[in-house]
């Protein structure tokens, strides 16, 4: 991994659906690995979403985003609907401005999309707190944006990793 | 008039499609907490969840068992004593509690008391946290098969742990004492003053609601009052760390005896008699 190349620039296979699936599936399970009550983990699979909501805005829509965050809810124990709220405005996010947040690296990618997670975050709660009774985090979770910002660079990585001329070629 | 071709027809804009799908999303959310309406499909989608959530929790479970694995026969033949030796102690302390307990119904049979509910106690372990950061939960091996409804008290060594909020045929869920939110009726054992314990999020309850005066100080200690009709009277709750502020309604706070340490055998207590009866 590279962090000099602009990796947009980079000369890239068309996104694979297949592919999409499995890296949906194995966000969910990241997401779902019991951890200490309180821990700062980033959320994998909003991140996954809204690397493929940027780079195939025709297949990562607002049912995937529904769907998925059923999932999540229903393996966390959650509210149902409450992330499935985040997932379908991060994709929006993602859609909305994915011209311009492609021209950057992963960085700069990170920095404009930190400010859409923490967003997306403050939505699901505020959410939870109106229609289904107040729970709050603990304070320290909005740290969770930064420590996926700090994740992007390396998860956009090897989500693109089957993209990757070279590899398709060998392939 | 006619329709336009299909080419022309435009479909929803982005930002009207998320609008759709927030709505629905909401929907689901009050559908789900307010109306309990969405069990089924929690129960439909749990099937491709579980397989997830199993993967998801397969390094936890090979950890433990590299732990179990490791550990030292001499530790285990000390911890084995140690545990003979308490049970030596509780089994003769319940025996003279059991006497106490006849005795008791016995006087309260002779004053005309109604006995007193009795308690059935299944014995769970605590299979994983909820990785729900909004809320504290733990994940039990004992579900409606086992006999386990929902709101049945959940104790263990320490005191009162917190309450089944979800029941699953072979599983339930727990949400604990110290979520904030949380509400148990209490009662102060030292002058039996009566309450309700909140959790206030902090890993703390707050004693609110008292009827009547306020009799408490630091120190007190805090049961179960057995008020709401669904805990056993008598559960130990928690202590008071802290008297602040007026005494016609000072800020109470309480320590709860099950706190810090990670669950791991717990016990649910059903307790034997109609609510209200």
């Amino acid at each position: 991994m590279s962090a000099s190349a602009n990796q947009s620039a980079e000369l890239l296979a068309p996104p694979n659906r297949g592919w999409m699936g499995v890296s949906l599936i194995v966000a969910l399970i990241f997401d779902l690995v019991p951890r200490v009550w309180g821990a700062v983990a980033p959320e994998i699979t909003m991140m996954t979403l809204t690397f493929w909501a940027l780079r195939a805005p025709q297949w990562c829509g607002m049912s995937v985003a529904l769907g998925a965050g059923f999932l999540l809810d229903v393996g966390r124990g959650m509210v149902l609907g409450q992330s499935a709220l985040a997932f379908v405005w991060v994709v929006w996010g993602a859609q909305r401005w994915r011209t311009r947040v492609l021209w950057f690296s992963g960085w700069g990618q990170a920095a404009h999309l930190v400010w859409l997670w923490g967003a997306a975050l403050a939505l699901e709660t505020a959410a939870r707190a109106v229609f289904a009774g107040g729970s709050w985090p603990p304070l320290h979770f909005w740290v969770t944006p930064l420590v996926m910002m700090g994740v992007w660079p390396f998860w956009q990585w090897v989500l693109l990793w089957p993209q990757r001329y070279s590899r398709a070629e060998r392939g | 008039m006619s329709t336009p071709p299909l080419t022309f027809r435009r479909s929803l804009s982005l930002t009207t499609r998320a609008l759709f799908a927030s709505a629905i999303a909401i929907a689901a959310m009050v559908a789900d907490w307010r109306l309990g309406w969405l069990e089924p499909l929690r129960d439909g989608l749990s099937i491709v969840a579980r397989p997830l959530l199993a993967i998801g929790q397969f390094p936890a479970m090979v950890r433990e068992q590299f732990e179990r694995a490791t550990l030292d026969v001499l530790v285990l033949q000390r911890e084995n004593a140690e545990l003979r030796t308490r049970l030596t102690h509780l089994v003769v302390q319940q025996q003279l509690a059991q006497r106490c307990a006849e005795e008791n119904d016995r006087l309260r049979a002779l004053l005309g008391l109604s006995p007193l509910p009795k308690v059935r106690l299944i014995a769970a372990e605590v299979l994983f946290d909820t990785p729900d950061p909004f809320s504290r939960r733990v994940v039990v091996d004992r579900g409606s098969n086992h006999g386990v409804r929902l709101g049945f008290a959940v104790v263990d060594l320490s005191g009162l742990v917190g309450q089944v909020t979800r029941v699953q045929p072979l599983v339930s869920e727990v949400t604990l004492l110290v979520q904030e939110g949380a509400r148990v009726p209490v009662e102060v054992v030292r002058t039996g003053t009566r309450g309700i314990a909140w959790g206030v999020g902090d890993g703390r309850l707050q004693l609110r609601d008292v009827l009547g005066e306020w009799r408490v100080r630091e120190g007190d200690e805090l049961i179960t009052s057995g008020l709401d009709g669904l805990f056993p009277r008598g559960l130990p709750v928690g202590r008071v760390v802290r008297v602040e502020g007026a005494s016609g309604a000072p800020i109470v706070l309480v320590e709860p005896f099950a706190a810090g340490e990670r669950l791991r055998q717990i016990l649910i207590a059903e307790r034997l008699d109609q609510p209200g009866g």
